[in-house]
């Protein structure tokens, strides 16, 4: 009986702890009542070749045990996809946010495969609580449906409606979007204080003209506005009207806020008019910089407009075509 | 004409018809506890029955059935030797009766179904609509 005593006390290690004796008790008996039927078949003991076969095909004890357990699994069917495609969603996210980090550290530090590859290597790291975090969400999520089941009173008219196609947006695009709003934002909140991420070396002795602080508050909100749009493109991926209408909204606002810029004749002047820098004088290195900030602010506007009015065709598409589906019914 | 490897074929059926057995088994086993039994006579009943089942899933559904109030047990001496008895308990009667009409149930439209099917042209979903 050593066997068998060996089965039953692996068997009630993987117990619920509450139930052991008395299953193990259960078992036992069970387990002997087999062996002695057997061994009456046989008209001898059994060899312990055939005490081991009967407790072979009793199942391996871990098996036999979890199969006394209520809950067998962390998260069940019902959950399993969703938890699958918030976990590759989570880790895509915190990969990308890590490379910008990454990036921005490089920058700033002034030495990017260094600092770089110091960030990266916080991924692992990141994605493991990425990973405990959702996991532990969903057990939770999944044991308190458990408990409550799914209500039977939900209405399917709150349902999502169906998109077309042409409405959708692409969840990894609009995800990219975000972040690169995001980082926007983050470089817009750094720039006052750390002139360098727009001017590099020439922050030394350039400094920003007049227009700045008041151009400066209306492009955060602009940023902010635009993640803020992004981030609800990532919540529901498809286009409505009044998203469309936020969108041209946001590009004429750019336009606006461009164009107050462009009305400036300079961006930056000379901290000291007098000072050369690698050969050049700063008076002309400012004639030089300001004159490329007028094409870029020149070429942000012209593309806002042209997104505006792009925007405004699209919904102008959409509305004809919703009332054409309109008349048709 | 093959449809497939028939490995994959045959761990689609086993897939299939331990579903349509575990079922059946919660029903087989309150249907036999009609009269008492203990664990390994009451596999050995429902085994001589054509209706054999592992302990790993047996065992357990004893306790299950049991937590759900569908079966009463008490540990009792026999052959020298003390035993878990299961019997059924009232409200296991009670269930195992709507249970038996609900096989029937299922037993008779399947049997209209392919009855429909065998010998009648079944109205097709298009024909009807």
């Amino acid at each position: 009986m050593d066997l068998l005593d060996r089965y039953l006390h692996a068997v009630k290690f993987f117990l619920p702890q509450k139930h052991q004796d008395d299953i193990v008790r259960e078992l036992s008996e069970n387990l002997i009542s087999q062996m002695e039927d057997r061994q009456d078949e046989l008209g001898r003991p059994l060899t312990e070749e055939e005490a081991a076969d009967i407790l072979r095909r009793h199942g391996h004890p871990i098996i036999v045990a979890t199969r006394y357990r209520s809950r067998q699994q962390l998260i069940g069917p019902v959950f399993f996809p969703i938890y699958l495609f918030s976990l590759k969603l989570g880790l895509g996210a915190s990969l990308l946010i890590t490379a910008i980090l990454a990036a921005i550290n490089g920058v700033l530090q002034g030495d990017l495969v260094h600092y770089g590859v110091r960030e990266m290597l916080a991924f692992p790291g990141r994605a493991l609580m990425m990973f405990a975090w959702t996991t532990l969400g969903f057990a939770a999520l999944d044991m308190a449906q458990a408990r409550l089941k799914l209500k039977h009173d939900w209405d399917p008219r709150k349902l999502p409606k169906v998109i077309d196609h042409e409405y959708r947006i692409s969840r990894p695009r609009a995800i990219g979007e975000l972040l690169f709003t995001v980082a926007s934002l983050v470089w817009l909140l750094l720039l006052p204080r750390m002139p360098f991420l727009l001017l590099g070396p020439a922050a030394a002795f350039l400094e920003p003209a007049p227009v700045w602080p008041l151009a400066y508050v209306p492009l955060l909100l602009l940023t902010l506005a635009t993640t803020a749009l992004h981030a609800a493109n990532v919540a529901r991926p498809y286009w409505t009207k009044s998203r469309s209408l936020v969108r041209v909204g946001l590009q004429a606002a750019a336009v606006l806020i461009f164009a107050l810029l462009l009305r400036a004749d300079e961006w930056f002047i000379p901290a000291s008019p007098a000072t050369v820098w690698n050969g050049v004088h700063v008076e002309r290195l400012a004639g030089i910089i300001n004159v490329s900030f007028q094409i870029g602010f020149l070429v942000v506007a012209i593309i806002s407009a042209i997104e505006a009015l792009r925007e405004l065709h699209r919904l102008n598409v959409r509305r004809q075509a919703s009332h054409t589906a309109d008349s048709a019914v | 004409m093959s449809h497939g490897n028939d490995s994959s074929d045959s761990g689609v059926f086993d897939n299939l018809r331990l579903e349509l057995r575990r079922g059946c088994l919660s029903v087989a086993v309150l249907a036999a506890l009609r009269t008492e039994q203990y664990g390994y006579t009451l596999r050995k009943l429902l085994a001589e029955h054509g209706l054999a089942v592992d302990e790993g899933t047996l065992y357990p559904l004893l306790r299950r059935l049991e937590t759900q109030g569908l079966l009463v047990s008490e540990w009792r001496e026999e052959g020298k030797r003390n035993k878990r008895f299961y019997r059924l308990s009232d409200q296991g009667a009670l269930t195992l009766d709507q249970l038996l009409a609900e096989w029937r149930s299922i037993d008779v439209s399947l049997n209209q179904i392919l009855t429909e099917l065998h010998h009648g042209p079944a109205r097709s979903v298009s024909a009807r609509s």
